[in-house]
């Protein structure tokens, strides 16, 4: 593409503060359409799970109401832990978006074109063939994992981050999302020992999106077992809120990946950016790790500081060019005014 | 040559970008500087919401449902039970080219436990402004929680309002929204059902949704209607057909002129007051009041006017009344200690 073809687009420059949708291109007619007719689609009787980095899903329904949980941006205040996402979140469409709390990397809500927003949802919602229930609690404050703890985390951000009398950034929904028999857990950044009521109502589940990294610094390796082994039984795991390339800034949180926990469990590396399945295709699944690694669903710029990737290379004289715009001010038959 | 403007424009501050296309064949998207949601930098927790989701409510039912009017569309409807669901909240638009300044005063921030939108136009959309435990944005689809269900209709938003003064020609010149033929031409109608009474907030939908909405707006309580003597929105003869066709009992105007929340002239001139004496009416002297489906049991279209009490000071400024000089305070010559 030659990028000296491309017009300056006719722009003007407004800070939003909350809502901006009133300049996407969206409008809400496939949730009319959802509404009179139960589905956008006929069933295809299979879920389809995207990843889209950190912890950003999208679940798209066997109806096809497309929803995508807790899409990242880099929080407005850089004293919110710093710079953390190298990439801004894709401008991608979504029905519904649903952000668990309110941290940067769960809230980029205005990022998504979406007719409609859940944010930090308590109680239950059903639109089309999707029934969401949100179920309130609190972040986690004391990961327990191998590098910091509770205290130093609460130094790093400078607040008070936990219950009683925290703020409303240190609480946290659990997501429940349940549409033609699947059961899908959406963990956010939740606390690892959630009131029992809560257990007890999410029950046995088939998906369970976790924050499961292996530096573990929102969910341990031991604890997304835990939690979905132990205690929801769940069938399919993906991890989640773990570093990828060219997305996650490498000094933020001391983050990595979590290939190290898949491999602890029976487990596929996905190659794919999204993966589609029945109750059937995973019905004799147990604790069964779908890692998506560094594939997310939109395209993401690599530095080529760590792999060889392979860039094209364009002459310079080719390529912009020596466009010398100021020679139309040249004075005529001499050298200078 | 300027081309000669079809029509003065009655919005202050209003300036009608000469580029745009009048069919919008052409979108002229601002540059935005995106903060989007400020939620973290709220300093109350869940812990409200949290009860009502053990509890199924924050107090025992007081067998009432309350009401509490905060200027423009924004409304406060508490269950019976506690949970305060706040509706509409209103701010100037973030760049005053779009449509010019609206009003003389910030909505002041407000505790509620669940904030709805109906659409994503700055006088209903400011969630930035509650200081709430859950937003849900142009909702659409049933909710339930604690002892109260809302239904989020899905349909359009008023584009012509078949008053003399705000026709369709004259929205589109003095709103130069960025979008216009995209999200910011939807609404969400949202019925609330609660402690026995259905409670529908209009929003700023258009006049004639179809039959399937109408279908679900069957046997209403209370109708809140963006209704005003000028009809900005609705005008009182559409508010009647509205009132009439979903059977309300009660309808509460709203959208209308403020004195003190709304700058004259920025897209409205007049109150709901003609509208309610002309029909049997209660002009209210508080900015808040009780309903059960017992109180309201006799009533067909009655209005109940909120007029200008709202739950806040009015502290705008008038330039006007600033007619004297003020005396000038003596400079206090720091600079002399280094003589």
């Amino acid at each position: 593409m030659d990028m000296t073809k491309l017009p300056n687009p006719k722009t003007w420059l407004v800070p939003v503060i909350g809502d901006n949708s009133f300049y996407q291109k969206v409008q809400n007619d496939r949730l009319i359409a959802a509404q009179k007719y139960g589905t956008i689609r006929k069933s295809i009787g299979k879920v389809t799970v995207e990843f889209y980095g950190m912890i950003a899903y999208k679940i798209i329904t066997p109806g096809g109401v497309e929803i995508l949980l807790d899409p990242f941006r880099n929080a407005p205040d850089l004293d919110l832990g710093g710079i953390w996402f190298l990439s801004q979140f894709p401008e991608i469409y979504a029905d519904v978006v649903v952000s668990t709390h309110a941290h940067g990397d769960h809230d980029g809500m205005m990022r998504v074109h979406a007719p409609m927003v859940l944010d930090r949802l308590a109680g239950t919602v059903e639109i089309g063939d999707a029934k969401i229930t949100g179920f309130p609690d609190k972040h986690v404050s004391n990961p327990e994992n191998e590098i910091y703890d509770g205290r130093i985390l609460e130094q790093a951000f400078a607040k008070h981050n936990y219950p009683p009398g925290e703020n409303m950034e240190w609480d946290n929904s659990i997501i429940l999302i349940e549409t033609e028999g699947f059961r899908i857990v959406f963990w956010g950044d939740n606390r690892q020992n959630p009131p029992q009521e809560i257990l007890d109502e999410l029950g046995d589940i088939d998906i369970f999106l976790s924050a499961v990294s292996d530096d573990g610094h929102i969910t341990t390796a031991r604890w997304g077992e835990k939690l979905g082994k132990e205690v929801m039984n769940a069938k399919v795991v993906f991890p989640g809120h773990y570093n990828v390339e060219g997305i996650n800034h490498p000094y933020a949180s001391g983050i990595i990946d979590a290939a190290q926990f898949a491999r602890m469990h029976d487990h596929t590396f996905l190659k794919e950016t999204s993966v589609s399945f029945s109750k059937e295709d995973i019905k004799d699944y147990n604790f069964h790790v779908m890692y998506f690694g560094e594939n997310v669903n939109w395209k993401v710029l690599k530095w080529p500081h760590k792999y060889n990737y392979d860039y094209p290379m364009v002459s310079i004289e080719e390529w912009p060019g020596d466009h010398r715009e100021w020679t139309v001010y040249k004075p005529e038959g001499k050298e200078r005014y | 040559m300027e081309k000669a403007k079809k029509q003065s424009s009655p919005v202050m501050g209003s300036t009608k970008k000469p580029e745009r296309e009048h069919h919008h064949s052409e979108m002229i998207m601002p540059r935005i500087v995106q903060v989007g949601d400020v939620a973290y930098a709220q300093n109350k927790n869940n812990t409200r919401v949290i009860a009502a989701h053990y509890y199924g409510g924050l107090r025992e039912s007081i067998g009432e449902v309350t009401l509490t009017y905060y200027g423009m569309s924004a409304m406060k409807i508490t269950t019976p039970k506690g949970v305060e669901l706040f509706f509409d909240p209103w701010k100037n638009p973030c760049d005053p080219s779009w449509g010019g300044i609206w009003y003389s005063m910030r909505m002041p921030m407000t505790h509620c436990d669940i904030g709805f939108t109906t659409h994503s136009h700055f006088d209903h959309n400011a969630f930035e402004m509650l200081d709430a435990s859950m937003i849900l944005k142009n909702f659409i689809g049933e909710y339930n929680f604690a002892d109260f269900k809302v239904t989020g209709i899905a349909d359009k938003h008023i584009a012509e309002t078949q008053s003399s003064v705000y026709t369709k020609e004259v929205l589109e010149e003095i709103y130069p929204f960025p979008n216009v033929a995209w999200e910011d031409r939807d609404n969400t109608i949202y019925l609330i059902e609660t402690g026995g009474l259905r409670i529908v907030h209009w929003g700023d939908n258009r006049q004639n949704p179809p039959q399937d909405v109408w279908d679900r707006l069957q046997n209403i309580d209370i109708a809140i209607l963006p209704v005003s003597d000028d009809g900005r929105t609705l005008t009182p003869e559409w508010a009647d057909k509205i009132a009439q066709k979903m059977g309300a009992k009660v309808v509460i105007p709203t959208h209308y002129f403020l004195e003190g929340i709304n700058i004259p002239n920025a897209g409205w001139e007049k109150s709901a007051i003609e509208y309610a004496q002309a029909r049997e009416h209660t002009l209210l002297d508080t900015h808040t009041i009780t309903f059960s489906s017992e109180t309201i049991k006799g009533y067909n279209n009655h209005v109940i006017y909120f007029g200008d009490n709202v739950p806040f000071e009015i502290e705008s400024v008038s330039l006007s009344d600033t007619n004297t000089t003020a005396e000038l305070p003596e400079v206090n010559a720091v600079w002399e200690q280094y003589k």
